[in-house]
Parts: structure tokens; C-alpha cells; sequence
């Protein structure tokens, strides 16, 4: 398998170098400016695309390095490794720069911070003097030389060429890991993201500072292809083209971006003509239908080729039986050391005021490894307010949650599930732009985390995850939609997913919050099943129901909350015939049938 | 003294250009959440459209208003019916209108140099190309007309948010949307709306302008982000923090040129670094949004 | 790998589709002219083609070039300076003898770099930047526009030292910059003091603030640098409502009649540089000319059009051939061309240390008086 895909790299390589013999000096020049725009609009799009954030500084810096490589290499004649170095470095801190303050804006606002940004580029290189030739730019440099051989013609052409392969090669890589995962659960939902182990803050810088060095390196090459920067080439104009290219080619598709590409930059050389003087109409027309009618843009012709020749990996497959053991791999002794006298979670005056209201007040509970603790009351009680707590989604007003001791108040969401907390939520929320199994593999973030970073320990990790993430779905139930997107799930099934995006973390504890909701009796029976089947692999359960005869054969314990305090912790049994549980919410009815369970 | 006087109304009349943006932007960000980068060429559409009426047609110019404004409402709403409609009834993230909006720039800077050509257009002033002295302030009789036009839209802005019926309906789709329609208020109504007024104030930010600076085909980006910058600087959660907000902008802009000793050619980017100096300390604004429900 | 192939198959069928489109009959010589259509420079483009396609009809009518007719093969390139390279480099692949250039000042220096290495003529028709000439080394240049160095020539020389204080004024645009740290440079050098440097920013509805430090500073003359129309217009209407009065000097982009209707009468009195005089023999024929094919009056930016295909029919007759080399030598050879463009008794001459061939004293002052660009009050120095 691995043969192959060095083979196609090396065939793809071998073909675009055997086109530069037959090209004339034009259609060169037409290449390797293709390549160039080609190669931003790759790493655009794995910003914009994949990773969501819509910034506009990309065409600056592309500037930059064009601008940082001539400073450092031609006005300041440091030698040329040097300078590349250094101008990579610019780029780097640069971003850096942009990055960190921008984590707090979303949408628009980071574009419009990004739009500024790349506006002040222009207006520094047009003023920066004798340093960066002013408005008229620096020109009158050689192309660089390097181990004998000078790079202009057709050997710059080849340098281009491994540039967008290399680009290529490290986006596609990077994609297809755990971290492309991330991104895309950033991009789709932020918080359960955050909650699923991903330090949110972190990637996203990331991803802006990789992206935008590769927009850098890129400008490195493009200041050799006519031997002059000025600040005029880096306008907002290229940078819609940019953004344009992605959508119509297809937003976050790395062959999207090479079609969108190509075809938006050939295609007024090709028509000419009425059409060709007006084709910026043309493609902002593109881009609104793409949009609203056709959101897989052009690679979606590729996707149907694919289908047509068989090629597409099924989007049903046939399912295992299920038969499934959670190996747990956690540290420190793993479940079975876990005394289940000793609880796993220590909950102490956990308390939430918002404003004015106190919506939960001073609760204290213990839970124990194994145990299905259930949380229940009426609306409003506080319960979600207690769960959110708990994952990190704010901080409490005061009180304390220990997790074997140690404490995960004030720690991050990320942080939390990398202990070993995770959750579901109340409404589903998956992330959309990935298919049910990379979505169950998000959950499994903090094993890549710690295990499985780099090179063949994370191929290795990457395999198992899969055949685990595989393996949860076939038990419960979901296992022929693995590589299905998520619009085809049902409600219910989509409340199954969250339950294999929980588990597959090897977490300690799991949160569910109302699973039940809206399922069918059917769907309920194998929730309980799974839920029972989970406590019993050791791990420890809270679980927010309304749905009391759903609940009540379920659950080991249950503690009740009324208006942000507990007023209630006992058995189910016990609970239904407390007088003031059934005030506050239960009502006879149900004291009779717990009787009866 | 008399400096600062002539710096007044210059101030007055550009931050009124300024602010009049701000609010073609927040008149239709608050109901839809979505943000309409393309206002800077919709306001170059409103010159166009303008010289077309009042020269090449020759109405006087209180009759060519109508249709002016009549055109520019139509093709804020038709942005709206298209492009923004379908996609926000689609449950579409909020940053999907915007990007195609991007779409609608290019093709409506395109359609400017399509029927109106590269070449300035002479904008004519209602008032004439004079000079006027109101008190103490000199100033050119169309940068009075732009400060009282523009306070008096203003005026009737805020009226209209805060003690009207429909306004409040429209603050209700911007803080609720959900809540809104639950309620009882036309959400389609209100977005079509708000984005027929977005066009026709930009419009109108365009039209007065052109007097100034005559109609070009390249009017429209400068705008855009100077509008953007006020409202941000301003606040987007009210009207007044767009008028506040472009009122500042050309403060800041205007005494930095005129008095700050620095090379002129970095003069110019001070409003860029304020913005961006917002965006990253206080991109709520100056002017908190109103959260009483 | 299908990526791969794609890009690759996609550039093997631009390479197919340039051929198509060179369909042309064999028989005309093809001129390469780049030109802008659509960006930031189109309107002075559109002019200049003008120019260029009234030499073209004239040039035909009197039998062509070596006895061939000429057609100009037109490219856009929306003057962005990366595309103006390509574009060059498509016109000289489709075998154009020799590449016209109508866009700014960048695009034809990145466009510079493209005939450089394909060894193509190229002339700029109407560039203002002595850059052009002096920071590549190209021999296969030529600049037939107005440098800032000469306009300053003339401009220090009509002020026979009367100013011994100036304010600049200029906008953002390139060679609005080029300009006036051109004459910036060329006063101080005069023993002129710069009072005054003000900068309008693109988009400004006013130039309160720069038109009150200029009042301030109290210099003896106002320099006009400043290129793109909106921002002039807005700067000349300031400076009559402020009420300054200092006499003022501008580049040649103040010979463009469109300010007239823009700002009517308020550039009453402003001197301006040109490279138009109305009293020179070509000058006067080219206008009637002109007025019969468009029914309007030229000025400059037709001019440099005209010129610079009239520069190219001189070269390749004095060659012989359509080979570039020699055209190339040719136009280095250019002694006294009697150009429609330069002062009364000017011509236009080229030289291998001189690739800009404006003539040294061939710029004029003109005065605009009664809204209407005058005739030319002083040549060169």
C-alpha cells in the first residue's frame, strides 16, 4: 500500500517535470505562477477550509516572505541559507504575532483583524524607504545560486514544483492525522471539541502559524519568478481570488483547491474576449452558487468520477457482530486497581451564581468506579449547570470536584477530559464535516496526545483507534454507517454516536446528559443495555434523565436536585417514597411503579 | 483657532460618511448576524445611480431621491432574497451568508464598471458647490447638508430602535432570533428589511459623498473599511455606537494628519492600527449593546 | 496522484489552446501592446489606446511597415504587475517583434523582467518613473514617457528661482510617490526648503487637515504631485475652500481634461507640466487628426499612444526586418524623431546610456485659465 502512494507521488512528480520540456517560455511562466497560486491556495484552504478560520492576511503573508527573503538576501547580502532562515523566521513571529491576540475573535471579526493587517502591510513596504524600495519596489536582483546551479528557467521552474508537492505532501499528511481531526472538530463544533480533549486555543494557533509559513516560503519562491517585489502584488484583489478558488473548488478539499485553482486562473487566458475582461463577475456569480447550490464545487465532479469508476470507498459497510472489550489503558493501574469502596469523584459545595441567581448551591455527592449515579429534578434544578461544572465548561462560584484527589475545578475542558471525564450533551452535537467514525476517533484525541505524536508510533496508534472506533460503532449499532457523513443519522442514532464518541477515550468517567431523550422504546432498550454494559467495564457513571422508567432500573444511585441544592441521595427505591422528592418533582405515580421495579 | 473650526466640520462631515456605513452595516448585521463586506460598493452603486438620475436624466434633486433610494432598497433586498435568505433558512453557520455576500461585491464592482465605465463622474450638489459659513464654521455648503442629513437619519434611526414597535420587533430578532419568530414576529419580513435599509443608507452614504470627491469606480473599498472600522470602534451593539464610532474615527484621523508629528505616509495607517488595536482589546466597541430583555 | 495529473493535463492544454489562438492571417506584422482593461489604470489605458489606434489607421493607410500591414495584439493585464510579466512573455512567445506598454509604472517594471530574459523590444508609452531605466539593466527598454526628472527640469527652471519655500502635496498611488520624492529630492538639491509634505489617503472625502498644514507652513508655491483622480478632485476642491492662494505647480496628470468637469474652475491658475505643445507642427496636425476620428480634442495620454507606435514603424523601417535584435538596435538608434509629444523644436532620441527618449527640454508648462488647459507659457530650461 505504501508502494503505491510513493509510486503516485513519484509519477505525479515525474509528469509535471516531463511538462516543462514542452512548454514555451510564456506557458512557463503561466505554470509555475499557477503553481505558485496553487500552492497559497492549498495551505488557504486548510486554513479556511479545514480548520475554519477565515483570515485575510494569507496573501500578506505570501508579501512578507517575498519582501523578507530580498531584504535579507539582496539589500543586507546575507548568504542565501541565512536569509532563508531568517525570513522564515520573520514569517514565523509574524504569525505568531497575528495569531495569539486573534484567538478571541470568531467569524468576521477575524476577518475583518486579518484584513487590517494585510492592509498595514501595504502601507508599510509602500513607505519603508530606501529598505523596501517604497512604492516602486526592489528590483535588479539575480536569481539565487545554489550549489552551482542558478534557479531561473527551467530550474526554478523544477524548485516550484517541489514546492507545491512539498506543501502537498505536508498539508495532505498533517490532514490525515489525529490533529486534521481536531481542526475540523474546531471548525464544525468548538466545544464539544474542547470537551472531547482538544486544547482549542493551541490548535488554532497552530494551524494559523503552519498555514501562514507556508504562505512565507511560498513568497520566497514567487520573488524569483520576475526578479521584483513591490507592495502592489499582495492586494486584497488576490486574496478574494484566493478565497474564491477554495469555495469554487470545493472548501476544505485539497483537490479542490488545485481545481479551483487552476480553473479560475485559466480560464481568462483561455476565453479572452467579453467574457475574459469581465470574468471577475463571473467568478463572484460562481462562488454565490456554490454556496447556495453546490457546496462540494468542483471536487465534487471528482467525487461523482469516483463513484462512477467504483473507486469511492462504499458509504455503508457491512458490520461486525458485536462482541467487544474495552481494553483500558490508563495509567495509573487502569480500573481493575480502582477500589470500589473509594470514590472516583469527590464533589464538595459545588456552587454557581449567575448575576443574581444561585443555581446551584452547595452540592456535595461521591461517585463510585462502576456505579450509575443519576441526577435528577425538576427544570432548572441546576443539572446541566452541574455537568457543564464538571467538564470545565465555566468555573464554579466556589466548592470543589476531585477526580482521585486531584482537582478539575478551574482546569480547562480539555484538560478535564484528559483525565479521564467525558460527556455527552443534551442536544447532539457532533461535528458535521466528518464522517461518524473520524467523529468517534476525535474522541480518542488524548490517546494521540500521549501516545501517539509522531512517525510510526502514530501510524500504529492511528490503526488501532480506527479498528477500536470501528469496533464501539459495531456495538452499538452503527457500525454499517461508519463511513457515512452525518446528515444521514437519525436523532437516535445520533444520540448513539455520542455515546461512542465517549467511550472510545478510555475515560474514567462518562456524563450523559438525558440520553434518552427522544428515542424510541426500542432505542431506549439498547441504550440501557449499552449504559449497563459501560458500568460494568468499571467505569463511572452520572446520568441527567427526566425519563424516570427509563432510569430507575438503571441506575445504582440517584441524587435529586431542587432549585440548586440536593434534597435527595439515596437508591431509586428509597428516593420515589421520599416525601419531598415527590413533592418537588416525582409525584405519586411513580413512588408505585418503583415500587414495582 | 480658526483650524480647529474648518477641522470641526471636516470632522463632522467625514465621520457622518463614516458613521452613515456603520450603520448600513449594523442595520443589517443585528437581525441576521450576517455582515456585508460589499456595503463599501453598494455605496459607490448609490453615486452612480445618483449622477444617472440628476444629470444624465436632469431631475431636480428632491424628486431624484426617490427613485435613488427606491433602486438601492432593491438591491439590498435582492441581495437579501438570493444570497442570504435561503442559506440562513438552511440553518447554515453564520459565516456562510457572509462569504457568499463576498461573491456579490465582486459582481456588483463589476456591474459598476459595466454600465458606468472607469472614467469620474461630476456629482452635483443639491445646494450647490459652495462655500457657507454657519456661526463660527466655514465649510462647504454639502458638508452641512452631509452633518444635518446624516444626524437627521440618525435621529430617526434611534426613534425608530427605541420607541417604535417595529423597531423593538427588530431588536428582538437580533437578540433572540429564535424567540422572536416564536412570538409572532415575521422573521423574513424583518431581515428583508433590514437589508433593503442597509442597501439605501449605503446608498445614500455614497451619494452624498460623491459631491465631494466625484463618483469613481473605485470609491467603494476605501468606504467599506472605514465604515467597519467605525462600527467597530463604535460598538455594534446600537446606532448610536455607529455614529459615535464614526464620529471618532474621523476625530482621530483628522488630528493625527493635522497635528501629530510623524511622516505623513504612517499618518495614514493610524486608523488601521486603531482598528486593530479594538479588534484585539475591545471589539465590543465603545457602546455596550443593550442586553435588557 | 490524480491531483497531479490534473494540474499537469490542465497546463498541457493551456500550451494547446495558445497556438489557437494565434489563428491570425500570417501576413500582418502583430504589435504586442499590454494594456489595462479593467484594474486600477484602465482609464488612462483607454485613452492612450486611442492614440495608439489612430497611428494604427494612419500607419495602414500609408501602406504599413515594410510594406506589411500591422495589427496590435491586444493584452490585459488588469494592471497587476505579476500578470503584466506573463503577459509579456505571452505576446513575445506568440512572436511579437516588439511589446507597447500602456499600464502604471510597476506593471511595467515587473513586465521588465519577461522581455529582459525573452530579449523582446519594449517600449513604455506613457510611464512617468525613471526607475524604469535605471534599476534593471535592460537593454531591450525604452521609456517614450515624461520622466519626474525631466518635468522637474522644466519645473525648477519656470520658477527661475523665484520660491524659496515649497509645500508637496501627493497621494498613495506609485508613481504619485515617484513623483514627488522626485521633486522632493530636486528642490532640496535647489536650495528649496519643503515646508510642507502632505499626503492624501485613498478614499478621503476632504484634505482639511493637509490643506491647513500647508496654510500653516505659508510656502511660496504648492507642488502637485498627486496622480489618481478622486483624491485630486477632493484636494483642489479643499484648497479653494480654505481659501489659499499660493500659486500651485502639478505633474503632467493635471493635463488630463476630465478635472475640468470634476472640479470646474477651481484649477483656475494651476501650472501644470506636459509633455503637449500645442505650437509644435506634429502637435498641431496629430490634434486635427484626432478631432476628425473622434471628435474630440487629445491631450498628453493620446499622445503617448500615437507616439509610441510611430517610435516603433521608425524603428523597424530603419532595421529592415521584424527581427528584434536588430529592431532593438534600431530604436537605440533613434536620433531626433520629430514625436507629436515634446516642446516646440524637441525630438525624441534614444542612445545605448539613454534608454528614456523624451527629449531632455520637451517639457512644457501649460496654465489653465477659464476652466480650460491653456497653451504652453514655458519649455524646457
Amino acid at each position: 500500500m505504501r508502494g503505491r502512494v510513493v509510486l503516485a507521488w513519484l509519477c505525479g512528480a515525474g509528469l509535471l517535470v516531463a511538462a516543462t520540456f514542452f512548454l514555451d517560455d510564456y506557458t512557463a511562466d503561466m505554470f509555475r505562477k499557477l503553481l505558485l497560486t496553487t500552492t497559497l491556495v492549498l495551505s488557504f484552504n486548510f486554513l479556511f477550509g479545514i480548520a475554519g478560520q477565515l483570515a485575510f492576511s494569507h496573501v500578506a503573508f505570501y508579501g512578507i516572505g517575498a519582501y523578507a527573503i530580498v531584504i535579507f538576501a539582496h539589500q543586507l547580502g546575507w548568504p542565501l541559507p541565512l536569509a532563508f532562515l531568517a525570513a522564515a523566521g520573520c514569517g514565523f513571529i509574524l504569525s505568531l504575532a497575528v495569531a495569539v491576540p486573534s484567538l478571541r475573535l470568531e467569524g468576521f471579526y477575524l476577518g475583518l483583524a486579518s484584513l487590517a493587517f494585510a492592509q498595514l502591510f501595504t502601507v508599510v513596504t509602500s513607505q519603508g524607504g530606501e529598505l523596501t524600495g517604497a512604492s516602486e519596489g526592489i528590483s535588479g536582483f539575480a536569481s539565487p545560486v545554489i550549489l552551482g546551479v542558478r534557479f531561473s528557467g527551467q530550474n526554478y521552474l523544477f524548485a516550484v514544483i517541489g514546492l507545491f508537492l512539498a506543501t502537498l505532501a505536508i498539508l495532505l499528511a498533517v490532514d490525515r492525522s489525529y490533529f486534521g481531526r481536531a481542526c475540523r472538530a474546531i471548525r464544525d463544533n468548538p466545544q464539544p471539541a474542547a470537551a472531547m480533549g482538544i486544547n482549542v486555543a493551541r490548535t488554532k494557533i497552530i494551524v494559523f502559524v503552519m498555514t501562514s509559513v507556508l504562505a512565507v516560503v511560498a513568497g520566497m519562491f514567487y520573488a524569483y519568478s520576475d526578479n521584483y517585489v513591490n507592495p502592489f502584488v499582495f492586494n486584497l484583489d488576490y486574496m478574494f481570488l484566493l478565497f474564491f478558488m477554495v469555495v469554487i473548488g470545493g472548501t476544505g478539499r485539497h483537490i479542490g483547491a488545485v481545481l479551483g485553482s487552476a480553473v479560475l486562473f485559466l480560464l481568462p487566458e483561455i476565453l479572452g474576449g467579453a467574457v475574459g475582461k469581465r470574468h471577475l463577475f463571473f467568478y463572484g456569480l460562481f462562488v454565490v452558487m456554490a454556496i447556495l447550490f453546490w457546496r462540494e464545487g468542483l471536487a465534487g465532479i471528482v467525487d461523482w468520477l469516483k463513484l462512477r469508476l467504483k473507486k469511492a470507498a462504499p458509504e455503508f459497510r457491512a458490520a461486525a457482530p458485536a462482541e467487544f472489550s474495552l481494553r483500558s489503558s490508563r495509567a495509573v493501574g487502569g480500573d481493575a486497581t480502582l477500589d470500589p469502596k473509594q470514590p472516583i469523584l469527590s464533589v464538595r459545595g459545588l456552587s454557581k451564581r449567575f448575576g443574581g441567581l444561585l443555581a446551584v448551591d452547595g452540592v456535595d455527592f461521591d461517585l463510585y468506579p462502576g456505579e450509575i449515579l443519576g441526577v435528577i429534578g425538576p427544570n432548572g434544578a441546576g443539572k446541566t449547570t452541574i455537568f457543564n461544572m464538571l467538564a470545565g465548561a465555566f468555573a464554579p462560584s466556589s466548592g470543589s470536584a476531585k477526580l482521585l484527589g486531584q482537582e478539575l475545578m478551574g482546569r480547562a475542558p480539555h484538560e478535564i477530559a484528559a483525565s479521564g471525564v467525558m460527556r455527552t450533551y443534551q442536544h447532539n452535537r457532533p461535528f458535521a464535516g466528518l464522517t461518524v467514525v473520524d467523529n468517534v476517533m476525535v474522541g480518542a484525541h488524548c490517546r494521540f496526545l500521549s501516545h501517539g505524536r509522531v512517525g510510526t508510533k502514530r501510524q500504529r496508534v492511528e490503526a488501532d483507534v480506527r479498528a477500536e472506533a470501528l469496533q464501539i460503532l459495531d456495538f452499538v449499532g452503527l457500525g454499517h454507517l461508519a463511513n457515512a457523513e452525518i446528515r444521514r443519522l437519525s436523532f437516535g442514532q445520533g444520540r448513539l454516536l455520542e455515546v461512542a464518541r465517549a467511550l472510545i477515550g478510555h475515560p474514567r468517567v462518562i456524563m450523559f446528559d438525558e440520553p434518552a431523550a427522544g428515542l424510541t422504546p426500542g432505542e431506549l432498550d439498547k441504550l440501557g443495555e449499552i449504559i449497563r454494559w459501560i458500568s460494568r467495564q468499571g467505569i463511572a457513571i452520572l446520568l441527567i434523565e427526566h425519563d424516570m422508567h427509563f432510569l430507575f432500573p438503571l441506575a445504582d444511585r440517584a441524587i435529586v436536585l431542587n432549585f440548586g441544592r440536593k434534597i435527595a441521595d439515596g437508591v431509586p427505591k428509597a428516593i420515589s417514597a421520599d416525601p419531598q422528592v415527590i413533592d418537588a418533582y416525582l409525584g405519586m405515580a411513580v413512588q408505585q411503579e418503583a415500587g414495582v421495579a | 483657532m480658526r483650524d480647529f473650526l474648518e477641522l470641526i466640520v471636516s470632522v463632522g462631515e467625514a465621520g457622518s460618511i463614516y458613521s452613515l456605513v456603520a450603520l448600513a452595516y449594523l442595520v443589517a448585521l443585528r437581525p441576521t448576524g450576517v455582515f456585508n463586506f460589499g456595503l463599501g460598493e453598494w455605496a459607490g452603486l448609490g453615486a452612480f445611480v445618483g449622477i444617472t438620475f440628476v444629470v444624465t436624466l436632469g431631475l431636480p434633486y428632491i424628486l431624484a431621491l426617490f427613485p435613488i433610494i427606491a433602486i438601492m432598497a432593491m438591491v439590498g433586498y435582492a441581495a437579501e432574497r438570493l444570497t442570504v435568505r435561503p442559506l440562513i433558512e438552511r440553518d447554515a453557520p453564520t459565516l456562510t451568508p457572509v462569504l457568499a455576500l463576498l461573491g456579490v461585491l465582486v459582481m456588483t464592482h463589476e456591474a459598476i464598471v459595466f454600465f458606468f465605465g472607469t472614467s469620474n463622474q461630476y456629482a452635483p450638489s443639491p445646494l450647490g458647490d459652495g462655500i457657507v459659513a454657519l456661526g463660527p464654521f466655514v465649510g462647504a455648503t454639502q458638508s452641512f447638508l452631509i452633518i444635518a442629513v446624516t444626524g437627521g437619519l440618525f435621529l430617526g434611526a434611534w426613534y425608530f430602535f427605541e420607541r417604535t414597535v417595529w423597531g423593538r420587533a427588530f431588536e428582538a430578532v437580533a437578540l433572540d432570533r429564535f424567540a422572536a419568530g416564536v412570538v409572532g414576529i415575521n422573521l423574513r419580513i424583518t431581515s428583508a428589511l433590514a437589508f433593503a435599509a442597509s442597501g439605501a443608507i449605503a446608498g445614500l452614504a455614497g451619494l452624498l459623498q460623491s459631491p465631494l470627491t466625484s463618483a469613481s469606480y473605485l470609491m467603494g473599498l476605501p468606504l467599506a473599511i472605514k465604515g467597519f472600522s467605525a462600527l467597530v470602534v463604535g460598538g455594534m451593539g446600537r446606532v448610536e455606537g455607529a455614529y459615535f464610532g464614526g464620529i471618532l474615527l474621523a476625530l482621530l484621523e483628522k488630528l493625527v494628519l493635522r497635528y501629530a508629528p510623524i511622516p505623513a505616509g504612517f499618518a495614514i495607517g493610524v486608523p488601521l492600527a486603531l482598528l486593530i488595536l479594538f479588534l484585539l482589546l475591545r471589539p465590543n466597541g465603545l457602546l455596550p449593546a443593550r442586553t435588557v430583555r | 496522484m490524480r491531483r497531479n495529473l490534473l494540474t499537469a493535463a490542465l497546463s498541457v492544454l493551456c500550451l494547446a489552446a495558445a497556438p489557437l489562438q494565434d489563428a491570425a492571417a500570417q501576413d500582418a506584422i502583430r504589435i504586442g501592446v499590454i494594456t489595462d482593461r479593467t484594474g486600477n489604470a484602465a482609464e488612462f489605458a483607454r485613452i492612450e489606446e486611442q492614440g495608439l489606434e489612430l497611428a494604427l489607421k494612419e500607419i495602414n493607410a500609408k501602406g504599413g511597415i515594410l510594406g506589411r500591414k500591422i495589427q496590435l495584439l491586444y493584452e490585459d493585464d488588469e494592471d497587476k504587475p505579476a500578470l503584466s510579466a506573463t503577459k509579456a512573455r505571452k505576446l513575445s512567445s506568440a512572436g511579437v517583434p516588439i511589446i507597447i506598454q500602456l499600464s502604471s509604472s510597476t506593471s511595467t517594471q515587473q513586465a521588465e523582467a519577461a522581455t529582459l530574459e525573452t530579449k523582446t523590444p519594449h517600449i513604455g508609452a506613457n510611464q512617468s518613473a525613471d526607475t524604469l531605466v535605471t534599476k534593471l539593466d535592460n537593454p531591450y527598454f525604452f521609456l517614450a514617457g515624461m520622466p519626474g526628472s525631466i518635468q522637474f527640469k522644466t519645473l525648477i527652471a519656470y520658477t527661475q528661482q523665484r520660491y524659496k519655500t515649497a509645500a508637496i502635496f501627493t497621494d498613495t498611488s506609485a508613481i504619485a510617490m515617484f513623483i514627488a520624492k522626485t521633486f522632493r529630492a530636486g528642490l532640496e538639491k535647489s536650495g528649496v526648503k519643503i515646508v510642507a509634505y502632505e499626503i492624501i489617503e485613498t478614499g478621503a472625502t476632504d484634505a482639511v487637515p493637509q490643506v491647513q498644514r500647508i496654510r500653516q507652513a505659508k510656502p511660496d508655491v504648492v507642488i502637485d504631485a498627486g496622480n489618481l483622480i478622486s483624491e485630486s478632485a477632493t484636494f483642489y476642491r479643499t484648497y479653494r475652500q480654505l481659501g489659499l492662494t499660493y500659486p500651485v505647480i502639478a505633474s503632467y496628470n493635471k493635463s488630463i481634461p476630465r478635472y475640468l468637469q470634476l472640479v470646474p474652475g477651481l484649477l483656475n491658475g494651476v501650472a501644470f507640466l506636459d509633455c503637449f505643445d500645442q505650437e509644435k507642427p506634429e502637435t498641431k496636425a496629430f490634434i486635427e487628426k484626432f478631432k476628425a476620428e473622434f471628435k474630440a480634442e487629445p491631450f498628453s495620454l493620446a499622445g503617448y499612444g500615437y507616439n509610441a507606435l510611430w517610435l516603433v514603424k521608425d524603428a523597424m523601417e530603419r532595421a529592415g526586418s521584424t527581427d528584434r535584435e536588430k529592431i532593438r538596435a534600431a530604436l537605440e538608434g533613434t536620433k531626433e524623431f520629430p514625436s507629436v509629444l515634446g516642446a516646440k523644436g524637441t525630438v525624441f532620441s534614444f542612445s545605448a546610456k539613454q534608454r528614456a527618449g523624451f527629449p531632455d527640454k520637451g517639457a512644457v508648462i501649460r496654465l489653465i485659465e477659464n476652466n480650460q488647459h491653456g497653451r504652453a507659457v514655458f519649455s524646457g530650461y
